[in-house]
């Protein structure tokens, strides 16, 4: 497994103080990306938290999402969240250690009080201290929320003091990104009132279900029911018991919501689960299979195994400046790209990590995740494979049929069916389609446009905006 | 300066060899495996000659890499350790070295390292000291060797996991090794301090702590660090925060009851329980349940005392009355009944956090808030009693009007919920089964294959169908094509030729089918003609006589047929083909089928066509032997099977004419041996008999002792759904055989077999005794993902206006009062299917199951466990859907007085069915 060390610094580490007249929560950056270029602590905000005891109970929820492994417990892997401020609201990510769940706590505006919110996304430190201080916070104390260094601490900075250095594997990466282009085949399939929701929470099966086959739950009447199979209009909920990081919130919670992919077939698929609190929205989003993080999913392998989205990609993410929720129809006129394209480039941009999805507004947000996510994106080890072959020159095309020859002779078919390839390979045969294409139907993709438009290996520079803007008039 | 002396011990005189020469040495030694003569000399050299060492020493470690476990791996490990960490010079690499995963198995005595690297200088030894430390335990670096050359470089210890618990392993080595007492040896540990705050930090270290040794446990890591604090040798302040931020940390419950029990052996005075309220606060909403109840007891005495705000009370009881815990709930009321009857100036604050508790499962402690609050509320002013009122519409049905009168006026949202007719949910009846579509293509038809064989045949039995028939199909219409397309997904199958010395497929294939294989062995020509005719003859006249066998013989027969067949005369297609999900085969399709045999002169496989028959959908209005009252659509296949003048097609013909014939008579009986209950099946009309003779079985009737046979191998259910394939329409039939099996999940806590219930309750034909008891063992399943399968085939049954409600209700009590049903297991069941919507399905079963469940204690016997929770579901039920009714042995038992959950549900089933209560 393909993994780097990523070094996070801070000038200090997070802390709680109590002052006169209430606390104060320092939230410290690490380096990060704002609209003026990288920073090396960057600030997003200063202010009061509306709810400060939900907002702390919320917060613990990401970090310990971010500390969890919830397949094979005894690794362990800890990375700090992720912070950015998106001018209306400031949102904290984080991915947990296996690769399998996604957690995003959205504070809004009515949950913060005075303070501009700034642009830019970067991690913020998270430490035992500082959890036990949010654990603490009762109901009724004032709390002042600074996301980055106050003024104070940025003349007197002399280096970073806080130095963590965490291993940071490509699959992790590659989960943390596709996570959010998975989600953005969500749609809305049930909304719960706060007492069904917590009825309902409190009725899922305990302790890890890692040998148990994925629950699917249905809308019944105001509330869910579980069943064993995908009927219509269910939603899956493979490894239940990681949704514990939702208990923190639930007695704050006015609402649940559930996210999935509209079509449901037999397989275990991912979905997303909300709980909706005062001001905040705190996001769970589960990989379908607490053993299979989200990485190997491979619904965006189509997309990179081109170059035409990726040059539409280098140009979009020049015009993003941190949306809260990006409007692909303004993007398309500022662009002159069509809304197709657009939406393919902001694919593109998820799997680097430069776009987020929030499955309550529909929306693609922009954020660049502070690692080189771009770095796994080029590493796809199906991706990889796939370029090889057809390298070594073992595909070759018979009308509708790819042939596939593996260096052992073993043969493999591909099969285009209405735009979607089938292969005869094994991991085709277990997945049936369900986790992507695998890496023949991919060579043969990148074969057939190597017949069509001959393009050269590797990326082409950036289209200049302009000339895409005639071409389109 | 060091090597100048270490050379001086050494009789070699370096004037007198070669860097060569010294190479040599070190490698003759380390081949011998004398850790001491490489340390040694190792002392002996001079930098050069230790840098030049190296590139030696790397070739031999790569050379034992190839034969790491051989005993002379062994034996030359320790002494390649030494002498690589002896010459490598900086101390990155040294560490590196050390800590190699080929050097962990046989590393070099930690006391002999020491000795090479006690010349180096104190940064030097710090660096690699700091580094090793840094690996994770999983590294097993020796705790020794850290801490040594920590003590060599005097340098600040280091914290890390792997320091810590090698610190802790060697006091506890210490320890056992008799040597003196933990707490002298602790106590003059120059870093006990820096080590036990690091411990603290440690995740899951709660059992190690835990870890007692001497009589009555008084030797152990808690009551040594309580002594040591007692001593002021550990700052007191800091332990007790350390271990409230712990268990506010979280974590596994046995990893917390250390923290706790170290926390209560500290003993925190008043004082320093007052200071820590907010972390109090915090465990009673978020910690496990012990922790919480430890926190509860805390902030309980202190508010007894006044030490607590109304305000803190409040943010307390808010967090213990959210909790699922009864006990928790329970103490928290009893704690604000006390405070409230102490300060009554404090209600105003504290009354609307005790409707927190209305949302609670359980309706006694329901009841129990509601009942402060009755008793409070005229003492707070409007405001707050508003407040209660609009939590009160959580309260369940019954206690809604007591608290509108409590808290003055009938409020319009109490009553609203009240009016509002009640409504039963349930699933969409399944579709009538959605037709098949057939394989397009040679390349479709191999992925299908690549798919069933990957499943290892656990793919759904119409699945498994559909690709059947496009092998025979395609073998049909362009063999090479076929075999060509599928080749790629079965070249690596044991038996294809080349791919395996130990596969021989003619002898395999003669004794087992392994599913698709054997039609795909036969078209690749691996497996002799003559062998699946033999099969083919002898799978058809049936062997096997367990009662499961005769659910999937008839499959194989049939593949056996279908495997020779493609072999010799390739029919077009098979007759028995699936046109609907539920397995059945439409009329018209069937005489269709047959019409293209005939005009291709091809007779039909026997076993085949017996499975069409057996498939096909009569008319279940049919008269006897005649065609009359026929449906048009069987009418008119009955006319055009009778006109393709085949003997198969007159066969067909009489078959539609016939229709169903009487079902046998089913009955539940109690097994003698073993006092499950199973089913007995009388015997089958004469359907089964002119049918080939893998067919008999199914008709012969079915007896309590035939369940089980000796011959019988079969241990859990195919959840594939084959069985129900065989006999599509006459699901008795399957689940009468298959409930023996399935009542294993009850019984002897088996898992797996309850997943098939869901397609039962979806599939064609009457649902008689061995559906339902099969629905019975199936709620009372180990698992509760399991118990979901039967509450969906519950609803199924449901929806379809199947259930025989006073069947299950009586099935159910009987195997609860034999013990074979766990009324636990029942509840969460019956709950979970309330809980969907239908209050009014699981109320009837649950008022035809009561009765017997309630004639023991209401004759002062000793009721079951869990027959209070049910009673609870029902009186739920009959709350929500607002039915009235009679349970027997209900009214004796809501008249007796007591307190105990049993009497207080009982009456109030007994209110919500509307008889009046004598209480």
């Amino acid at each position: 497994m393909t993994r780097s060390l990523h070094a996070l610094a801070y000038a200090r580490p997070s802390s709680l103080e109590s002052v006169p007249g209430g606390r104060r929560l320092g939230l410290e950056t690490s380096q990060g990306a704002t609209p003026t270029g990288r920073e090396a602590h960057p600030r997003f905000f200063t202010g009061f938290l509306t709810s400060p005891q939900i907002a702390s109970a919320a917060l613990l929820a990401v970090a310990d999402v971010a500390a969890a492994r919830y397949y094979q417990p005894q690794l362990r892997s800890s990375l700090d969240p992720v912070v950015t401020g998106n001018g209306d609201r400031i949102r904290f990510e984080s991915f947990s250690g296996c690769g399998g769940v996604y957690a995003r706590l959205d504070v809004l505006a009515p949950g913060l009080d005075g303070g501009e919110i700034g642009h830019g996304t970067t991690n913020v430190d998270v430490n035992n201290p500082l959890r036990e201080a949010l654990s603490r916070i009762g109901s009724d104390d004032p709390l002042h929320l600074r996301v980055g260094p106050d003024d104070m601490a940025v003349t007197t900075l002399d280096g970073p003091v806080v130095e963590k250095k965490v291993p940071l594997p490509d699959r992790w990466l590659r989960g943390f990104a596709e996570a959010q282009v998975i989600a953005a085949g969500f749609e809305l399939r049930a909304e719960l009132p706060a007492g069904e929701a917590v009825r309902f929470l409190r009725s899922l099966p305990k302790g890890s279900g890692r040998s148990r086959p994925a629950l699917w739950v249905v809308p019944a009447g105001r509330s869910l029911r579980q069943t064993t199979r995908p009927v219509p209009g269910a939603v899956c909920l493979p490894g239940p018991d990681r949704l514990a990081a939702l208990q923190r919130v639930l007695r704050h919670a006015t609402a649940l919501r559930i996210y999935g992919p509209a079509a449901v077939g037999e397989a275990a698929v991912s979905a997303a689960w909300e709980v909706v609190l005062p001001g905040m929205r705190l996001t769970l989003t589960l990989s379908p299979e607490a053993s299979r993080g989200f990485s190997g999913e491979g619904g965006v392998l189509e997309a990179l195994a081109t170059d035409e989205a990726g040059e539409d990609a280098e140009l979009i993410g020049v015009l993003l400046a941190w949306e809260p929720r990006i409007e692909i129809a303004d993007l398309a006129a500022s662009s002159g790209l069509t809304p197709e394209r657009v939406r393919a480039a902001l694919v593109r941009l998820g799997t680097s990590g430069r776009v987020g999805y929030d499955t309550a507004e529909a929306a693609y947000f922009h954020r660049e995740l502070p690692y080189d996510a771009a770095r796994a994106e080029r590493h796809n080890p199906r991706l990889r494979s796939a370029h090889a072959l057809v390298q070594a020159g073992a595909v070759t095309l018979e009308g509708a049929l790819g042939t596939v020859t593996a260096e052992d002779g073993h043969v493999h078919r591909v099969r285009a069916d209405g735009g979607r390839l089938s292969c005869t390979c094994q991991w085709w045969a277990a997945y049936r389609g369900g986790r992507g294409p695998c890496k023949h139907a991919l060579a043969v993709r990148m074969a057939r446009r190597e017949v069509t438009t001959p393009v050269g290996a590797g990326r082409t520079a950036p289209a200049p905006a302009v000339e895409t803007d005639t071409s389109i008039r | 300066m060091t090597t100048q002396t270490a050379r001086t011990t050494t009789s070699h005189d370096p004037a007198a060899r070669t860097p060569q020469q010294a190479t040599d040495e070190v490698l003759a030694a380390v081949r011998d495996g004398n850790v001491s003569a490489v340390v040694t000399l190792a002392r002996a050299m001079t930098t050069g000659e230790r840098r030049a060492a190296l590139s030696g020493l790397k070739a031999l470690r790569k050379e034992l890499r190839t034969d790491s476990w051989s005993r002379r791996s062994r034996r030359t490990y320790p002494a390649l350790h030494a002498a690589g960490a002896a010459c490598h010079t900086g101390a990155v690499a040294t560490a590196t070295w050390l800590t190699g995963a080929d050097m962990r198995w046989s590393p070099a005595p930690p006391k002999l390292l020491l000795e090479v690297f006690a010349d180096r200088g104190p940064e030097w030894q710090g660096e690699v000291a700091r580094r090793l430390a840094e690996r994770p335990p999983s590294a097993g670096v020796a705790y020794e060797l850290m801490s040594g050359l920590v003590r060599l470089a005097d340098c600040a210890v280091p914290t890390t996991e792997s320091y810590v618990r090698g610190w802790m392993d060697d006091v506890r080595r210490h320890w056992l090794a008799a040597g003196p007492r933990l707490l002298d040896r602790l106590r003059s540990d120059p870093h006990l301090v820096t080590m036990v705050t690091a411990l603290f930090e440690l995740d899951d270290i709660g059992t190690q702590l835990e870890w007692s040794y001497g009589r009555d446990g008084t030797e152990g890591w808690i009551p040594t660090l309580t002594r040591l604090t007692a001593e002021g040798a550990l700052e007191r302040t800091a332990m007790l925060d350390a271990c409230v931020a712990r268990l506010l940390r979280g974590g596994r419950t046995a990893d917390q009851r250390a923290f706790l029990t170290l926390l209560g052996k500290l003993a925190p005075t008043r004082d320093e329980e007052r200071q820590r309220t907010a972390d109090w606060t915090a465990l009673v909403a978020d910690a496990g349940p012990t922790v919480a109840a430890h926190a509860q007891a805390v902030l309980g005495s202190m508010a007894l005392d006044g030490e607590l705000t109304a305000r803190q009370l409040a943010e307390v009881s808010r967090g213990a009355l959210f909790r699922p815990e009864k006990k928790l709930v329970r103490s928290q009321l009893i704690l604000l009944q006390k405070v409230f009857n102490a300060s009554p100036e404090l209600l105003p604050e504290l009354l609307p956090a005790v409707a927190d508790a209305f949302g609670h499962q359980d309706t006694d402690l329901q009841e129990r808030a509601l009942k402060l609050v009755e008793k409070y509320a005229a003492k707070v002013p409007d405001p707050v009693r508003e407040e209660v009122l609009a939590a009160a519409e959580q309260l369940s049905a019954p206690l809604r009007p007591r608290a509108a009168r409590a808290l003055g006026g009938a409020p319009r949202a109490l009553e609203a919920t009240d009016t509002e007719p009640y409504e039963e949910f349930l699933p969409p009846v399944p579709e009538p089964a959605r037709p098949v579509p057939p394989i397009g293509s040679v390349a479709e038809l191999a992925e299908e294959v690549g798919a069933l064989l990957t499943s290892s045949g656990r793919s759904d039995a119409v699945s498994f169908e559909r690709v059947l028939d496009a092998l025979v199909r395609y073998a049909h219409t362009d063999r090479e094509a076929l075999v060509e397309a599928v080749r790629p997904v079965v070249v690596r199958r044991w038996w294809y030729p080349g791919a395996s010395e130990h596969g021989r497929p003619n002898i395999n294939f003669g004794v087992d089918t392994y599913g698709i294989e054997v039609v795909l062995a036969s078209l690749f020509e691996v497996v002799r003609t003559s062998t699946l005719h033999t099969a083919a003859r002898r799978s058809a006249q049936g062997l096997d006589s367990c009662v499961h066998a005769v659910l999937e013989q008839p499959r194989q027969a049939r593949l056996w047929e279908a495997a020779y067949r493609v072999s010799a005369d390739r029919p077009p297609f098979l007759l028995a083909t699936p046109t609907w999900t539920s397995g059945q085969v439409d009329p018209a399709e069937l005489v269709a089928r047959l019409d293209a045999y005939r005009r291709l002169g091809v007779s039909p496989g026997e076993v085949d066509f017996a499975q069409a028959l057996l498939r096909v959908r009569r008319d279940e209005r049919a008269d006897m032997g005649t065609t009359t009252g026929l449906s048009p659509e069987v009418a008119a296949a009955v006319t055009a099977a009778t006109g393709l003048g085949t003997p198969e097609g007159d066969r067909l013909a009489r078959w539609l004419t016939d229709g169903e014939p009487p079902a046998p008579s089913i009955q539940v009986v109690t097994d003698q041996e073993s006092q499950a209950l199973l089913v007995e099946v009388g015997q089958v009309h004469t359907l089964f008999e002119e049918l080939p003779a893998v067919f008999h079985a199914m008709g012969v009737p079915l007896q309590a002792d035939t369940h089980a046979s000796r011959s019988c191998y079969h241990w859990t259910v195919e959840h594939e759904g084959h069985e129900l394939l065989t006999v599509p329409g006459r699901r008795e039939l399957v689940a009468a055989r298959l409930v023996g099996l399935l009542s294993q999940t009850a019984r002897y806590n088996a898992s797996g077999d309850v997943a098939y219930l869901p397609s039962l309750a979806e599939a064609p034909g009457p649902a008689g005794p061995a559906v339902h008891l099969s629905v019975a063992y199936g709620i009372g399943a180990r698992n509760s993902e399991e118990r979901v399968a039967a509450v969906d085939a519950l609803l199924v049954l449901a929806a379809r206006g199947q259930l025989d409600v006073p069947l299950l209700g009586g099935l159910l009590s009987t195997l609860m009062l034999r013990g074979t049903v766990k009324p636990s297991r029942a509840v969460d069941s019956v709950r979970t299917a309330a809980a969907t919507g239908a209050y009014r399905t699981v109320g009837a079963v649950l008022r035809k199951a009561l009765p017997a469940l309630l004639a023991g204690p209401a004759h002062d016997g000793k009721a079951l466990r869990g027959v209070a929770d049910l009673l609870a579901v029902a009186a739920e039920c009959a709350e929500r859907t607002g039915e009235r009714g009679t349970v027997a042995h209900l009214a004796e038992l809501a008249a007796r007085s007591g307190s105990a959950r049993l009497l207080t549900q009982a009456r109030r089933l007994h209110a919500a069915l509307g008889e009046e209560s004598t209480g």
